[in-house]
């Protein structure tokens, strides 16, 4: 066989659809679309997962992932949220999308999943930079709704500036309400966003105490994700405690 | 030239790629030369729903020959591999497994179940 990069690979996925409800901004080039399935069902999925979106691009269509940032228990649609980057051209042609067009979709994937029963009382750490919390939204949700004692949990959050640290009101009440969630805001340049994440993580869960049963769940963008990592396994944690997500 | 033999759990017909490392990248998904990246550029299926990015387990394929002539997995394969349905021990995950040796003769399977396996457990 002969390679021809212009012939699309054949495709045997199966594809849903859906429409767009509702589109919401949340700071220039950071949005939000709301889809409900066109089969009349709802999507099922689990918190932190991600659909994979057909989009077409030239002469060939191809997918392309955008975490879930709702919660299957939410009511109507499901939300993905995503930020214009320098040449995506996959994310231009979803801020084009307008309410009420079609979006071709597989899925849900994706193994970046709560997996701590909430009641076993470990402590989660959850650690996201700007649209990264989208994974992080629904699993928090999840572990603050369970029954039973409740782990303690803390999320540190970081972003380039106040408006980018999206779904603000909804954190603070969800720490005003669960005594045993709380979170912290970083503001940083993005070229200096993991220095500041490791030097919270250092102080917070690495020299402050020797307890190693903690769980954490990472999701952020390029190789600070990786040294976040190593810097947690590389300090007592359990290669499988450390729950990572690096787009 | 090297060749990639590519088998198909589900019955599908066997593929042969034989090709020439330096012409990659072939396609556009995956790390350039790797097994997505031949697959995809001589038209080939293999799902890859996180876009080829290492971070979901879909493209995963089993090596039945040649397994170390490819190039070395990285840390996160690893820690995804252990979540692909029907591991084995030489599984990888197609987008990262890049064959670079111009001699190298590889044989792999794609597993009849390639989604994955908390896809499939999606909530009721």
């Amino acid at each position: 066989m002969t390679p021809d990069a212009s012939r699309p690979a054949a495709s045997k996925r199966s594809t849903l659809s859906a429409r767009v409800e509702r589109i919401f901004d949340h700071a220039p080039n950071t949005r939000s679309l709301f889809l409900s399935s066109t089969t009349g069902k709802s999507f099922r999925f689990v918190p932190g997962q991600f659909i994979s979106i057909s989009i077409p691009l030239g002469d060939e269509t191809r997918s392309r992932p955008y975490t879930i940032a709702s919660s299957p228990t939410d009511a109507g649609p499901f939300e993905i949220c995503f930020n214009r980057v320098p040449g995506g051209r996959g994310v231009d042609w979803l801020f084009e999308r307008r309410v009420g067009d079609k979006v071709d979709f597989a899925g849900p994937f994706g193994t970046f999943t709560l997996d701590v029963d909430p009641a076993l009382n470990v402590e989660l750490g959850f650690i996201a930079e700007g649209t990264a919390i989208a994974p992080i939204r629904p699993m928090l949700k999840r572990a603050l709704a369970g029954p039973g004692p409740r782990a303690k949990m803390h999320l540190i959050y970081a972003a380039q500036d106040r408006e980018h640290i999206l779904y603000r009101n909804e954190l603070d009440e969800l720490a005003h309400t669960a005594s045993n969630f709380s979170y912290e805001t970083v503001i940083a340049p993005p070229d200096k966003t993991y220095d500041r994440l490791r030097e919270l993580i250092n102080a917070r869960w690495i020299v402050a105490d020797t307890d190693r049963a903690r769980q954490f769940y990472i999701c952020g963008v390029g190789d600070g994700v990786i040294k976040l990592r190593d810097l947690l396994r590389g300090s007592g944690y359990e290669r499988r405690a450390v729950h990572y997500e690096r787009w | 030239m090297a060749k990639l033999r590519i088998q198909f759990e589900n019955g599908d017909p066997e593929k042969v790629i034989e090709f020439d490392p330096s012409k990659a990248p072939f396609h556009h998904d995956g790390k350039p030369g790797s097994i997505l990246d031949l697959m995809l550029g001589h038209g080939i299926h293999l799902e890859h729903a996180c876009g080829g990015n290492c971070a979901c387990t879909t493209c995963h394929v089993i090596v039945k020959q040649g397994f170390n002539k490819l190039g070395e997995s990285s840390e996160q394969e690893e820690d995804l591999l252990d979540h692909a349905p029907g591991l084995t021990p030489t599984s990888r995950l197609g987008c990262q497994a890049v064959i670079d040796d111009p001699n190298a003769e590889i044989v792999i399977v794609v597993p009849r179940y390639t989604i994955n396996q908390v896809s499939e457990a999606a909530e009721e």
